[in-house]
């Protein structure tokens, strides 16, 4: 059943908040999203392909689910990541029963996640992408005084960019008198207005991707949320947008969609965000704000992908950089919460301090700088493999550059790791729990290459 | 277990090994020095070797990435990654020994970090030559990149760490060419294997097929030192000894050598090179990069940095060899390996015993370390051309074959850089022994001592066999 998906986690969310005086709210958190993680597991082995009406109304009426490869790819990424998120987050101390606002935003965040890659509708995906964006606006300034400033720039952000969806749906319902993607897809009005509509409903969803230039809320809302959503917000959150805007551009018709593709704006502008926000991360010390710029980068790289029309290489990175950044995001937040560990130059003791947490910078390190056999090679493999088939060499040059620029701002980190005086340390205390989402992530950028066969088998369903 | 997977698991098994031994050293060396031997004796035993012909070419999928990409490695390798491979795991296990002599001698600190990346480095060299398609040659390639980037920055000095950066951004820049070309052939033509390889690049376009050979060419220098490409190996010699010794003058460099002649003869084809010209720029390159290194080894004063210049010089030797024919260039493979490994090891001994790195302070070291040196002189001669080294014979068989064939010009680069050679060799030589004042005898190092010995050995007999490839 496609609905027990994101149900389970409202369900949960609507537990917790309800029930978290009572029970401890971790639990109810926990089970809720393992349940998740377990449906969507049962559901990879029977998935249907069919499109299904909500409460039994067909399409044009009724509201439709679709579980098509894109979506379900992301939904079962954001289930697992989701699910070790939150097992991430209960792990740190001073939670208690104050975390029950916590795991029930979380949770609402991670269902709307899961509807916006599930929803075939237009105005569905608007309602969901609103209720993503004002989770998320509560997690970042989640009880922190330095988040509060950078949460409202995002509520600004986000806020905009959810009236220019809602304008951009507006248009094109006035045109096709349909909201459903498949009856757009059919409909054969092409003018003006709809064309204007679907411009706005890309620009929305670029603001919600961080591309480049309108980047400017994701460093500090990275850098200032508190370390416990680290693993929610980051790695997830902004892979949401870039499927819905991956669905749009996959599934009209290219005469729909010329504006869009002719002149490779997405590509460009994708490129501009990965030099971007490359340079800017080589500028960093903090970690945080580090990574934050990476990401930029990453994302950049997905929006290459999207404005080439390269759908294996847009998959392969989201789920590679969803992985990787998780692993790194949620390693920083571990550090910062019981080494009060924030700066590169801090790094120079990890090696006694923590080694487990240095093997993950290290082997993430080399998988976002696009080294073998980890996950980031493979993406940049597919990556540049698309850039190619478009036969635009500018792009296939700014993505070589960009894992040059890459594994220069990583190397840096890891230098400081590797090579300092490894004298005697306090190991820092990282509980097991705490370690064992960064560790099995880690384990999967590593093993990347062993899933590579099934995603593409899965995503051949559509072709 | 299947015998060709057991020679590219045992290298990578011993190097995690020996990273979990933590400070059981006795273990930790034992493994160290036990897996080149196990890993030499099923190289011996490859039942593929002796007659390629009559088996099935097979080969192995380690991992599917879909899409038929694939980690894959091959039961009937060809003649040239043949005899890379004897080459490195011969020497690998010389330079095990001659390696836990040297750590221990002068306590090198991190010294399991050390070991194990080492081996890691060597199995990566290994995985390089039994690799059954580009993508595996990739993944082995930037392996090695990686593991031997700690060991280049292991002295953790402000320079060492300069070196480490230098090596990596040079190399990373190399390889991402390489993934590029790779990346153009894979999309033409779906597959990468090498056996049928023969016209790897038939279904590229027209139009991307220069920019393809240029890219994969470009990309496998940067590992080969060619001139403008070179300027991290000399300042790679601030690793630890047996780090240049078996890495820069054996793995890392041969790897890029490897990689150039694999791209000529089976990527790019012999016939494509001629057509695309591109043959006339890689020898035109890589003389030039013979005259050059030549002379500024004429100028070094620091022993290791000569001696990494002329490895320039030499890797150069065998691409430009390569290009005319392969077969004499695989026996110059041979013969620069073996020898620039001793000397190498040489200046590692001699750095150990009396601190000495300038070759202007070795006046009179012949007669300080009397073994080492002669040791030493035997191999430089050969790396000279003279005998009884195999270094004569590579030499005497590239003379001789070149004049019926080449311009006037290509022929007398060969004969130039061996004058160069005699030219910054021949006065080590001298000095070492003809000189006023004799020093003290120094005990030798046994352990580091045997290693050069069976090698120079080796070498020697070689020449008489003719060769052996």
């Amino acid at each position: 059943m496609i609905f027990s998906i994101p149900f389970s986690m409202f369900a949960g969310a609507i537990l917790t908040a309800l029930l978290g005086s009572r029970i401890n709210p971790k639990k109810i958190a926990i089970f809720f999203s393992f349940l998740n993680l377990l449906i969507c597991l049962n559901l990879k082995n029977n998935y249907l392909v069919e499109k299904i009406g909500l409460g039994g109304w067909a399409a044009p009426y009724g509201v439709e689910l679709s579980p098509d490869p894109f979506g379900l790819i992301l939904v079962f990424l954001i289930s697992l990541l989701g699910f070790l998120g939150i097992f991430y987050a209960s792990t740190f101390k001073n939670i208690g029963k104050s975390g029950m606002l916590f795991f029930s935003l979380s949770m609402f965040l991670l269902g709307a996640l899961q509807s916006i890659c599930l929803s075939w509708d237009l105005f569905n995906m608007y309602v969901w992408l609103e209720l993503s964006s004002i989770c998320a606006f509560a997690l970042i300034g989640y009880k922190t005084k330095k988040g509060a400033f950078a949460a409202f720039r995002y509520l600004l952000t986000s806020g905009i960019a959810g009236v220019l969806f809602l304008f951009g749906v507006g248009f094109v319902y006035s045109t096709t008198g349909t909201l459903n993607l498949t009856e757009i897809t059919n409909s054969t009005t092409l003018n003006t207005t709809f064309v204007s509509g679907f411009v706005l409903i890309t620009l929305s969803l670029l603001m919600k991707m961080a591309i480049t230039p309108f980047h400017f809320w994701l460093p500090a809302s990275y850098a200032n949320s508190p370390n416990k959503t680290l693993a929610l917000i980051p790695a997830i959150m902004t892979k949401a947008p870039a499927i819905v805007l991956l669905r749009i551009v996959f599934f009209l018709p290219t005469e729909k969609t010329n504006w869009m593709i002719n002149g490779e704006l997405i590509a460009y502008m994708g490129s501009i965000a990965v030099i971007y926000g490359s340079l800017m991360a080589i500028r960093q010390s903090g970690l945080k704000k580090l990574l934050a710029y990476s990401s930029i980068a990453q994302l950049g790289l997905v929006g290459i992908a999207i404005g080439l029309l390269n759908f294996q290489g847009a998959v392969i990175q989201i789920i590679a950089h969803s992985i990787m950044k998780f692993s790194l995001f949620c390693a920083v937040g571990a550090l910062a919460h019981f080494g009060s560990i924030t700066t590169i130059q801090d790094l120079k003791k990890l090696w006694k301090q923590s080694p487990m947490l240095s093997w993950v910078f290290v082997i993430c390190g080399f998988s976002l700088a696009g080294i073998p056999p980890f996950a980031g090679f493979f993406a940049k493999y597919h990556l540049v493999a698309g850039a190619l088939d478009s036969g635009n060499l500018i792009i296939v040059g700014v993505i070589v550059i960009s894992s040059l620029l890459t594994a220069g701002y990583f190397f840096k980190i890891m230098e400081k790791i590797i090579y300092s005086k490894h004298d005697k340390e306090n190991t820092i205390n990282i509980p097991a729990t705490t370690s064992f989402p960064i560790m099995l992530t880690c384990l999967c950028t590593i093993l990347f290459g062993f899933f590579l066969p099934g995603i593409f088998e899965f995503l051949g369903v559509i072709k | 277990m299947n015998s060709i997977i057991s020679i590219l698991l045992i290298g990578f098994m011993a190097s995690f090994l020996i990273s979990l031994s933590g400070s059981k050293t006795k273990i930790r060396n034992f493994i160290f020095t036990i897996s080149p031997f196990i890993v030499f004796w099923k190289v011996l035993n490859w039942p593929n070797f002796e007659n390629v012909f009559q088996y099935e070419i097979k080969n192995i999928d380690l991992v599917n990435f879909g899409e038929s990409l694939s980690l894959s490695i091959t039961n009937s390798p060809n003649t040239i990654s043949q005899v890379f491979l004897y080459v490195v795991t011969f020497l690998w296990i010389f330079a095990s020994f001659y390696t836990i002599s040297y750590v221990n001698k002068n306590s090198i600190k991190k010294s399991t970090r050390f070991l194990s990346l080492f081996t890691l480095a060597v199995s990566s060299a290994i995985g390089l030559s039994i690799s059954a398609n580009l993508l595996t040659f990739f993944i082995f390639y930037e392996l090695l990149t990686i593991a031997t980037w700690p060991l280049v920055s292991h002295k953790e000095t402000r320079e060492a760490i300069g070196a480490g950066r230098r090596y990596l951004i040079y190399t990373l820049s190399g390889a991402s060419l390489m993934i590029l070309g790779i990346a153009i052939i894979w999309k033409y033509s779906g597959n990468l294997d090498f056996q049928q390889s023969r016209g790897m690049l038939d279904e590229v376009p027209l139009q991307f097929r220069s920019l393809t050979i240029g890219l994969l060419l470009l990309g496998a220098s940067v590992k080969a030192a060619i001139v403008p490409l070179h300027s991290w190996l000399p300042r790679a010699m601030v690793a630890p000894t047996p780090v240049s010794a078996l890495l820069h003058a054996v793995a890392v460099v041969k790897a890029g050598v490897f990689a150039m002649l694999i791209m000529m003869e089976n990527v790019i084809g012999k016939n494509l090179m001629l057509e695309s010209g591109a043959s006339k720029y890689v020898l035109i390159a890589s003389g030039i990069t013979i005259l050059y290194s030549s002379l500024r080894a004429c100028g070094e004063d620091s022993l290791k940095k000569r001696l990494a210049y002329s490895t320039i010089a030499h890797l150069s030797y065998i691409i430009y060899a390569g290009v005319l024919s392969v077969g004499i260039a695989l026996i110059h493979f041979v013969a620069h390996a073996l020898m620039k490994i001793v000397l190498f090891m040489v200046a590692g001994m001699i750095q150990t015993m009396t601190r000495k790195r300038k070759i202007s302070e070795m006046d009179g070291i012949g007669s300080t370390l009397p073994k080492t040196f002669t040791v030493f002189t035997v191999s430089a001669l050969g790396l000279i051309g003279l005998p009884p080294a195999l270094g004569f014979l590579s030499k005497f068989f590239l003379l001789g074959w070149l004049p019926g064939d080449l311009e006037f010009l290509y022929g007398w680069i060969f004969v130039i850089a061996g004058l160069l050679s005699g030219v910054y060799l021949f006065p080590i030589i001298v000095k070492g022994w003809f000189s006023t004042n004799k020093l003290k005898k120094i005990n030798e190092e046994n352990g580091m001592l045997v290693p050069m010995i069976l090698i120079t050995i080796s070498a020697c007999i070689m020449t008489f066999l003719g060769g052996g490839s």
